[in-house]
């Protein structure tokens, strides 16, 4: 029987095959999953923030795209997994609310998106599929085996990217 | 408002804060609803981001939330959170309507009349901070969002997660005669922010 391994908010874990990996409920944070077609693991983090750079209260580095990915990272590459072959699937980073007046905070979605595609550039780490922004919310389910990620919103179909 | 414990005193203030700010909301609404609905004393504590959606059914129960920014001598954000059936339950004590136990959306007047009534509430709480501090805080219009609780929950998560892993949390509840609903107020400030309402009733320096 196969096992889903659930990740919180600003956290992350691996996954080996056949079992599942998930994330619930993503709004404006970012669900980045890394996979390899020649590894039997992959890995998903739950971003909150684009930076640990523009913080001073960084001691969670799983809450930073920057930090988080490199944690990740480093995590699969002891499970053998060798960078050159690691691919990216990402979803979220909505806009949950529609104010009047534009905010910093009311971007952070998009800001989260753009840190997750600097940081996995500066990897040499390719974006296969996305499912990001617009204004609803996520959870994401990611099949260790098919390297399908399903995507399921309110009141929509169910994705497969 | 983070990071860190706050003391019994500090924490009995921002419940009677709340109670006062939820005694002028109740007023407030009892002309809305055409009837009188109490309050019960707001429950008070951090929470855990990560526990959070669990308060209003999991991460994944819809959810009707309104968000408002507040501005002023403190910034922050203030939210008012209800179950999808608790916001039925509003609805229909004030607007005279029934809503079927499958719906999971609202039209436009459903939508309008939630804001409205989460304005007053989170206005008045705000006012009554305002008053008590001697701060100047204005609020900014409110936004409206349904869905799973805890993409819901990840706009005011990231403001807070800039200074901590937690959130302060006033759990309300209103009691009509026939029907309690229950709904949460949840109020997200920085350290900064909450320094200064402490420093303003002088019980820091």
């Amino acid at each position: 029987m196969e096992e889903v391994t659930k990740v919180g908010i600003a956290d992350w874990k691996l996954c080996k095959a056949p079992n599942k990996i998930t994330t619930i409920g993503l709004g404006s944070c970012v669900g980045i999953v890394i996979y390899s077609a020649t590894s039997d693991y992959c890995g998903l983090l739950h971003i909150l923030l684009p930076s640990s750079k523009d913080i001073k209260n960084n001691a969670n580095r799983a809450k930073f795209a920057d930090t988080g990915l490199e944690d990740l990272i480093g995590a699969l590459e002891q499970q053998g997994m060798r960078r050159s072959t690691m691919r990216a699937k990402i979803a979220g980073g909505a806009a949950m609310f529609q104010f009047s007046t534009k905010t910093e905070i009311g971007s952070i979605g998009d800001r989260n998106i753009q840190a997750v595609k600097d940081t996995l550039a500066g990897y040499n780490i390719p974006i296969v599929s996305e499912d990001t922004g617009k204004d609803y919310g996520r959870t994401i389910v990611f099949d260790s085996v098919t390297k399908d990620l399903m995507i399921y919103s309110a009141g929509k179909t169910e994705k497969r990217i | 408002m983070t990071g860190r414990k706050l003391t019994n005193m500090e924490l009995d203030i921002l419940k009677e804060i709340g109670n006062i700010g939820m005694g002028n909301a109740t007023t407030a609404l009892s002309v809305m609803f055409n009837t009188s609905p109490r309050m019960e004393v707001p429950v008070v504590k951090f929470v855990d981001f990560n526990e959070l959606a669990d308060m209003v059914g999991g991460p994944e129960a819809i959810v009707t939330a309104v968000l408002t920014h507040f501005k002023g001598g403190i910034n922050g954000m203030i939210l008012f959170i209800l179950t999808l059936e608790e916001a039925k339950k509003l609805l229909s004590l004030m607007l005279n309507k029934t809503y079927p136990d499958d719906l999971v959306s609202f039209d436009h007047m459903d939508k309008s009349a939630l804001k409205e009534t989460a304005n007053i509430l989170m206005s008045s709480y705000i006012s009554s901070i305002g008053t008590l501090t001697n701060l100047k805080l204005r609020t900014e219009p409110p936004a409206i969002c349904i869905d799973m609780a805890g993409s819901v929950l990840s706009m005011p998560i990231s403001e807070l997660g800039q200074v901590g892993d937690q959130a302060l949390i006033i759990d309300s509840k209103f009691l009509d005669n026939e029907k309690s609903i229950n709904g949460f107020l949840m109020f997200v400030c920085d350290e900064e922010s909450s320094d200064k309402i402490f420093e303003s009733l002088g019980i820091r320096c």
